[in-house]
């Protein structure tokens, strides 16, 4: 008498399902969304470097061409972020690739430091003719080479991270039946590794 | 590594896992910061576009917007400006999944710019913007297919334009810009249905 009691209190108990969102935390990671997020994470950024350095260059008047010049720089230090939103989406917080962007990003700003018209650039020398050194050229092509590259890895490797998190967080949903004192109930069986 | 089971008493309700119909049309609020010929200083435009869905992630779209400008130097007021921008194109938006929580943007617009300016710095005593530009533009979207928050960055970039200035009553002056004459942030609410 007791068991029937308790499976129809636990019955009463059990609420209607709902196909609300899960919480992230037990969401499984979809490739695929891991791998837009990245890349759209990584062309805003991009194309705010290359809109924002247009406008700073051609802008036709000194509010423009500073405004450019902002978001040319906000753009590339968003960029050190977003394009791993793929990464963090899969629940992977820190990423090297963050940390390869923001070096490649500091070398970049030191090679424009020397490329600039100032004290400790090149063309300090006003004697002769100004000519970048290899050294500097070396600076801005590594620099940009750094970010973009960490940028391409982290769109490639997005997928990949998606599917390493399902790995670690897998979920099973399997029908099963639940033996009752008078009958057999249909159910289901939810397992996770954790 | 621990399995855990969890046993469930399948419920008589359905259940569903449809995504929410997809939006092909939206209306848009919201304000510009940036800044625009003639004005030397930001601009902050007040706007209002609405787009609707021609296929796949291509969208049309028009916008309006217009505003008064703030001095880039000293205090930072209302220097006697004013823009406003009338334009459309198309675009594209690429989002995350079907529900779209974060959409991509990329697209390019034609359109009228003008702007009037009357700084009353002694020298220049008035000048006046108008162009026909084109406008690249790139940005972000956030939210559920209903309401949707919007981030664009955009160029003014002149096909057509003509500046005039008076420095001189007697003796005013027209000039052709080239180049970019304005760029914008426009931040936004989207209302799609």
């Amino acid at each position: 008498m007791v068991r029937p009691m308790i499976v129809a209190v636990v019955l009463a108990a059990t609420s209607v399902a709902h196909a609300e969102p899960l919480q992230l935390d037990d969401a499984p990671a979809d490739p695929d969304t891991a791998q837009r997020l990245s890349t759209i994470g990584s062309a805003i950024p991009l194309a705010s470097i290359g809109i924002g350095t247009l406008v700073w260059l051609e802008g036709s008047n000194n509010a423009i061409r500073d405004l450019g010049m902002g978001i040319a720089i906000g753009g590339a230090v968003a960029g050190i972020v977003t394009p791993s939103l793929g990464e963090l989406y899969s629940h992977h917080w820190l990423n090297g690739t963050m940390a390869l962007r923001a070096g490649g990003l500091f070398v970049e700003f030191v090679g424009l430091v020397f490329a600039s018209n100032s004290d400790v650039g090149d063309c300090a020398d006003t004697t002769g003719p100004c000519h970048l050194h290899a050294s500097t050229i070396g600076l801005l092509g590594g620099g940009a080479a750094l970010y973009l590259g960490a940028t391409v890895l982290d769109i490639v490797e997005a997928p990949s991270a998606a599917r390493a998190w399902n790995r670690r967080h897998a979920v099973q949903v399997v029908p099963t039946a639940l033996r009752t004192p008078t009958s057999t109930a249909p159910g289901l069986v939810l397992s996770a590794r954790f | 590594m621990r399995t855990w089971i969890l046993t469930l008493a399948l419920a008589p309700a359905a259940v569903h896992a449809e995504p929410a119909p997809a939006s092909s049309r939206f209306v848009e609020g919201g304000m510009t910061f940036g800044a625009a010929e003639p004005v030397i200083g930001w601009n902050l435009m007040a706007t209002v576009a609405a787009g609707i869905q021609i296929a796949g992630p291509w969208w049309a779209h028009a916008a309006f917007a217009y505003g008064p400008t703030i001095d880039n130097l000293g205090g930072h007021g209302l220097n006697n400006g004013r823009n406003l921008a009338v334009h459309a194109g198309a675009e594209g938006r690429w989002c995350s999944s079907r529900a779209g929580a974060l959409c991509g943007i990329a697209g390019l617009d034609l359109g009228g710019q003008h702007g009037s300016w009357e700084p009353n710095n002694g020298y220049l005593m008035s000048a006046s913007s108008t162009a026909l530009v084109a406008i690249p533009r790139v940005g972000l979207d956030v939210g559920t297919t209903r309401i949707r928050a919007r981030l664009d960055l955009e160029a003014d970039a002149a096909l057509v334009s003509r500046h005039h200035e008076v420095y001189d009553p007697m003796y005013p002056t027209t000039r052709s810009p080239s180049g970019i004459l304005g760029i914008e942030l426009a931040a936004g609410v989207w209302l799609a249905w």
